[in-house]
């Protein structure tokens, strides 16, 4: 093949552009950008993509689940309280059949205490969180509970379930309603009873009807509060998922966009080696002629 | 056998022509050396007396249409592959850093505000960053079209600078076709015609894909597209028309414009990419907005308003201009519940959960329904790869063209070498012509001084 001068330029000249080229990427990488725009690495870019979206949805359900397990611990801590005071309720049943009950004070001691625990279930079954009652449904900021005509409760709530979204197709209800609370009976209308009965000096119906009520009241308080522990606990366990699945993809995602650092320093001081091997040896080939021998 | 004797002058007018012809091939060497580095020079040759035929000098290119040929197929590709990246690297800028911000980064936190929303219904503060979220979407979506609008229109510009510099070759190889028709075929001044044309129609390849076809009586026919741009000294140019422009034939008004090269790509890529890009955002912001809207508008704002749109969109079709979050919408109207309950969060959570719904077709992947991230995200792996494709296909076009641009300068390109080598042969052919002549000189002095009278 016949070569030219202007070969020899070109074709060193287009070589040299290619060794530029790659230094510039090489320099680029040991800078940490290797994904700039979507064409550098079209697969790496939409994996990129969709990890960042990814890591969005977990830490929504890290904020989520903190705030579920809120709500959930307040539910918790109020229907605890609630079987404490119908356990006291019944405890007072007991007494009110045993032999120390018989006098008119002893009596009225227990009337006191019934009362007692009586305005302390209200006081739970209307509590609140920031502001807004736990036990009413959607209607958050309205009180769900109020003393009714026949000694019972009138329930003012709705009977909806609030969602919340803890992992793809898994949405856990956060709250008890009122309609729950009130499954295993008024007990509320127990307790009023009760206190009537013992005024009228009536103990019969206190040990056992009205125990039996108050009994399958505990049952579904009782019942209610695990799944509400189960609940917690699950929703504890995806936001122990969600945690490590956002290190991961931190992870990733850094190695995705930022690269290796030390085989992009040794790409680059390759590429900066044969680009300047190049220079010397495009220096020295291509001024010489013929012209430089003859015709002088 | 009977051998003719020639005459004392004839050996001078012998002596006389070989030094004319030693200087006229210097002259041919000189210009190849003026010119070693003018690209479309060809390198001459002197013809030898038995082909410039009777009585003539003259010279011949060293040209090779085959690799010619090559040479402008591989140029129309780089041009056609070059120009479709060039416009494609403009849309990735649109789209911003890949990972961090821009529309998609907006459609995930829509979403996302939606569902914060869900969580805390009665929350004033919420709802603002779900109106501030919709309006970032609308934004988002708005401000990547017009960003597509502009690189169309600017596309649009490049054709009508391009069909000028078409016109322009079309043009000069026309004018070229005509003065060649009056020219003998080896005189020096047809052969410099006969490089600018060349050098025409290599730019025309570049910039349609044109081909060539030297003619008998010497003239070029250049074919773009199956359409006769110039025959002989007829020319048909290209004109832009129509909105979005297209490139057209001025003459032939019904033909489209069928060329590759640089115009064809410019055209491919607006008409391709381009447009496709432009529905699919369309497609999804309409579609969100659909989606949206009709779970909105059968939820309760926590003020008891029932039925209003998220998102108002004007009358069909579907107009990004009209496309914004309803200005009538405050805070407190935006429907996160089914009724006006403080905690009821179940429109948020459902408008939420559209971020999971599987709602556009795009029409990149026509096969499968995606989510609006997946669907963004596909357009933008979309436009990466494709940009990434462009982008090979014009390297190994413009590798291609490298080869055969070298190929073409091993062929006729001026190797100084050579001549200086040439130079010097013809300075000695030369020398040994003037010492013939002087010794003819000396043989007709000693005939006419040193015989007859003394």
């Amino acid at each position: 093949m016949r070569v030219t001068h202007s070969m020899l330029m070109s074709s060193s000249l287009r070589d040299l552009d290619l060794l530029r080229q790659k230094y510039q990427k090489a320099q680029n990488a040991v800078n940490g950008r290797v994904l700039e725009r979507p064409s550098d690495d079209p697969q790496r870019v939409v994996e990129a993509m969709d990890l960042s979206g990814a890591k969005l949805r977990y830490e929504r359900t890290q904020r989520t689940g903190q705030d579920s397990r809120e709500w959930l611990g307040m539910a918790e801590t109020h229907t605890d309280a609630m079987l404490e005071q119908i356990q006291a309720a019944r405890d007072i049943a007991v007494q009110a059949g045993g032999p120390g009950a018989l006098s008119p004070d002893a009596r009225q001691g227990l009337v006191r205490g019934l009362e007692e625990v009586r305005d302390a279930l209200m006081r739970e079954m209307n509590g609140q969180y920031r502001g807004q009652y736990l036990f009413s449904g959607w209607a958050t900021d309205t009180k769900p509970f109020a003393d009714n005509a026949t000694g019972g409760v009138d329930y003012s709530g709705t009977n909806d379930q609030i969602l919340r979204d803890i992992a793809p197709s898994l949405a856990v209800p956060i709250n008890l309603t009122g309609q729950e609370l009130m499954a295993g009976g008024d007990f509320m209308k127990t307790l009023t009873d009760m206190i009537n009965e013992l005024n009228s000096g009536d103990a019969t119906s206190v040990t056992t009807t009205r125990l039996e009520e108050l009994d399958k009241a505990f049952d579904n308080i009782n019942r209610l509060r695990s799944d509400l522990g189960v609940r917690y606990a699950q929703i504890e366990k995806y936001e122990a998922y969600a945690e490590k699945a956002i290190l991961n993809i931190e992870e990733r995602l850094g190695k995705i966009t930022g690269g290796n650092v030390e085989v992009a320093m040794i790409q680059m001081t390759e590429a900066r080696t044969t680009y300047e091997a190049a220079l010397v040896s495009f220096s020295r080939a291509l001024p010489t002629s013929l012209l430089d021998y003859m015709l002088r | 056998m009977n051998t003719r004797i020639t005459g004392l002058f004839t050996g001078l007018q012998n002596a006389t022509r070989a030094m004319q012809y030693a200087q006229f091939s210097m002259n041919v060497h000189n210009t190849n050396i003026a010119r070693a580095n003018d690209p479309n020079h060809t390198r001459r040759e002197i013809l030898t007396p038995s082909e410039a035929g009777p009585g003539g000098v003259g010279v011949k290119r060293i040209r090779d249409i085959f690799i010619d040929d090559q040479y402008r197929s591989s140029s129309s590709s780089f041009g056609f592959y070059d120009a479709k990246h060039d416009v494609l690297s403009r849309v990735e800028d649109i789209y911003g850093d890949p990972v961090d911000g821009g529309l998609r980064q907006a459609i995930d936190n829509f979403f996302d505000k939606w569902q914060a929303l869900a969580e805390n219904p009665s929350d004033g503060v919420a709802r603002l960053e779900v109106l501030s979220a919709g309006r970032t979407f609308v934004q988002q979506v708005k401000s990547a079209y017009s960003q597509l609008e502009q690189v169309e229109q600017r596309a649009g510009e490049m054709m009508v600078t391009r069909v000028d510099e078409v016109n322009r070759h079309l043009t000069s190889i026309s004018q070229i076709n005509g003065k060649l028709s009056i020219m003998g075929p080896n005189d020096p001044e047809a052969a410099d015609l006969r490089d600018q044309r060349d050098a025409a129609l290599d730019q025309l390849a570049y910039l349609t894909g044109a081909q060539g076809q030297e003619l008998p009586d010497g003239t070029l026919r250049v074919m773009i597209g199956g359409v006769p741009a110039v025959d002989s000294s007829t020319i048909t140019q290209l004109q832009v028309t129509g909105n979005p422009p297209v490139p057209t034939w001025k003459d032939f008004s019904t033909i489209p414009f069928s060329g590759r090269g640089v115009l064809g790509g410019l055209l491919a890529v607006r008409s391709g990419e381009l447009d496709q890009l432009k529905t699919d955002l369309m497609t999804m912001a309409e579609t969100v907005a659909t989606e949206v809207n009709a779970l909105h508008s059968t939820g309760e704002g926590l003020d008891g308003s029932t039925g209003n749109n998220f998102f108002v969109m004007g009358p069909a079709p579907f107009n990004l201009a009209n496309f914004a979050v309803n200005p009538a919408l405050a805070p407190e109207q935006v429907a996160a519940g089914s009724s006006a309950l403080p905690s009821d969060g179940s429109i948020a959570r459902q408008i939420g959960l559209l971020s999971e719904k599987k709602m556009l077709t795009s029409s990149i992947i026509p096969s499968q329904p995606q989510t609006p991230a997946t669907f963004y995200r596909n357009m933008v792996g979309w436009v990466g790869s494709q940009a990434s494709e462009m982008q090979g296909l014009a390297d190994i076009a413009k590798t291609h063209q490298d080869l055969n641009a070298q190929q073409r300068q091993s062929a006729w390109g001026v190797s100084l070498d050579e001549e200086v080598a040439f130079l010097t042969f013809q300075q000695k052919a030369f020398a040994a012509a003037a010492r013939v002549f002087n010794v003819m000189d000396e043989m007709v002095d000693r005939l006419i001084n040193g015989t007859g009278n003394q």
